[in-house]
């Protein structure tokens, strides 16, 4: 706890000053004389003026979770010498020094400058670093003066996307550009969707020569299914409730790793995609291409930290983000009130993708290996089988991640059991 | 890294040493108040410190108003081994507090001025014995105005100059 050394000394000289004078004791005077000289030799070491800038230098500003940052703070005293001259720079939660020190003890002559330099580990999040306390002291450091420097700095720490082969999208709607969701429509394509009556214009190779050939007196022609674009609407669950956390390891990231991993993937495919973020508060990143997109995201996961504000998922503010049609991949471990939330949404014609992070997975590779943990997985299992149910009785595609698998390989296991309509049985397949 | 920690063992046992002929009861405050300097610098914690100080400085100060003038010069020296021990006591929890190396020529002229200051405090304090400072009516008056005066001025110069976060 600080305290100042001055008041403690100020109270105990003058404590025996006046018990000298009061009780007519010179002993106690004599007593008082070291700590009479004590104090005035610190004032009249402690420097008169104080001149002091601080600048800091971060060799990135933006990195992926788990990278490191170099940092190099310079100290310069314009002023008077300093006899003692102590910083420690605040360290936010979420960082860690892996080399160097973020503190310095030493003297600084007038015109002198030092460097402090050590390197951070960061884990997600955005990072802004504001002043730096230099604290000087006096001869004795009984009085302390603590100058705020002004310091700036900041770190956007960005989940790291992993790539994903294939994302079984089925929205009721597409763009008109071209992109690799396979649409409800027939046109210029690969796969083969139908045949129509022959159009004026369609090339030789499009003829259904078979067809044709049993109907003399006309021409038909192939279709095949357009690949498109469409709108994706990120919907990613940011509630504390939602996400178990075991030591300083939690669900959330996971979720947030996923989050990342789609819009990564979406953009590259020419969607549009948009973020809509539940929990502290509603956070949301409106719809958009490219590679300017994909850093918005990226730059808004960043910054999102679970909260307790939203209580359930906000459908009014969800149905004015995305219109019904349009493709909605939501992302959460879920609760029973989210599924009659996500039943709604799929009634009012939205196209729902489930990626729901299992927090008996998280857990369990978390915990001591007994039978008991075994017997707890398999109720844990029968659980969460029970709560998603509802929605894969209603097409809904639901995707149990075991966060023990990688998300691409969940994700191919859900594509093939879309594509041949077995069921997904839990997480796991 | 280790002569700060050896320093202070030194004073501390000097601080209680030159109290050793007193009362049972100032001996043992000492050696609390020592103590408690010890854990302070363990704990990384100044207020402790200054609370072990503040016990040495009770305990000489005792020893001083019981005793004869002989022992009113060892509490005097016991104060002034105090005196080092807190400043050391203090630097030491700073480096710990800080977890930053020792710097070896800070330290050095640290511990000369502290020197410094130990010995004039200490010539002073021993004149003042020795000429037997009688307070007569006047020369109380003139300390009692300069004690007043200097209290202030102080009061005035913590609150300008201190920042230390309290």
């Amino acid at each position: 706890m600080p305290h100042s050394r001055l008041v403690v000394l100020g109270v105990l000289l003058y404590g025996l000053l006046l018990a000298g004078l009061g009780l007519m004791r010179a002993e106690f005077l004599a007593l008082a004389m070291p700590l009479g000289v004590y104090w005035l030799v610190s004032l009249w070491l402690a420097p008169e003026k104080l001149a002091l800038s601080a600048r800091r230098t971060l060799s990135t500003t933006r990195l992926t979770a788990g990278g490191t940052v170099d940092v190099l703070l310079e100290l310069e005293n314009q002023g008077d010498p300093i006899d003692q001259v102590w910083l420690q720079d605040a360290l936010p939660a979420g960082m860690q020094v892996i080399a160097g020190r973020p503190a310095c003890l030493t003297s600084l002559a007038s015109g002198e400058k030092i460097t402090i330099e050590y390197s951070v580990r960061f884990q997600r999040g955005s990072y802004n670093y504001d002043t730096l306390n230099v604290c000087v002291g006096d001869g004795f450091d009984l009085a302390v003066t603590v100058l705020p420097l002004p310091a700036p700095g900041s770190v956007s720490v960005l989940p790291q996307a992993m790539p994903l082969r294939a994302v079984p999208l089925r929205p009721y709607e597409t763009k008109g550009y071209h992109g690799s969701i396979p649409a409800r429509r027939g046109g210029a394509g690969v796969s083969f969707f139908g045949v129509r009556d022959y159009q004026p214009g369609d090339a030789l190779r499009q003829v259904n020569w078979r067809l044709s050939a049993r109907h003399p007196d006309s021409l038909y022609s192939n279709e095949f299914q357009v690949e498109a674009a469409t709108d994706v609407s990120l919907l990613l669950d940011g509630r504390r409730e939602s996400y178990l956390r075991l030591g300083s390891s939690s669900l959330f990231e996971y979720a947030i790793q996923a989050t990342a991993s789609l819009a990564q993937s979406f953009l590259s495919e020419g969607n549009r995609v948009g973020l809509l973020a539940f929990g502290h508060m509603i956070d949301w990143t409106f719809h958009g291409y490219g590679k300017l997109q994909a850093e918005r995201i990226f730059q808004a996961l960043a910054a999102i930290q679970p909260g307790d504000t939203q209580n359930e998922i906000p459908e009014p503010f969800l149905a004015h983000f995305a219109r019904p049609g349009s493709q909605v991949v939501a992302i959460s471990p879920l609760t029973r009130w989210d599924v009659i939330t996500l039943l709604r949404l799929h009634a009012r014609r939205y196209s729902l993708l489930v990626v729901s992070p299992d927090p008996a997975s998280f857990e369990y590779q978390r915990l001591p290996a007994s039978s008991s943990r075994e017997q707890a997985l398999r109720i844990a299992r029968l659980e969460r089988g029970q709560l998603l149910q509802p929605l894969r009785r209603a097409g809904i595609l639901t995707l149990d991640w075991d966060v023990t698998q990688p998300l691409d390989q969940a994700l191919n296991i859900l594509q093939r059991s879309a594509l041949t309509g077995q069921p997904v049985d839990g997480g796991r397949l | 890294m280790k002569s700060p920690y050896l320093l202070l063992a030194v004073c501390l046992a000097a601080a209680t040493g030159f109290l050793i002929a007193t009362d049972p009861l100032s001996l043992a405050l000492a050696g609390l108040g020592a103590a408690v300097l010890l854990i302070a610098v363990w704990q990384k914690h100044n207020l402790l410190a200054s609370l072990g100080f503040m016990m040495l400085v009770f305990a000489a100060s005792l020893q001083a108003w019981e005793g004869s003038e002989s022992q009113a010069r060892l509490a005097l020296s016991s104060l002034c081994a105090s005196l080092a021990a807190w400043d050391i006591a203090s630097y030491a929890a700073l480096l710990r507090r800080l977890a930053v190396p020792l710097d070896p020529r800070s330290l050095r002229r640290r511990l000369l001025r502290l020197g410094f200051v130990i010995l004039c405090g200490w010539v002073l304090g021993a004149l003042a014995l020795f000429f037997e400072l009688t307070l007569r009516f006047e020369l109380l008056l003139a300390l009692l105005l300069f004690v007043v005066l200097s209290l202030s001025v102080s009061m005035m110069y913590s609150r300008q100059r201190d920042g230390t976060p309290r």
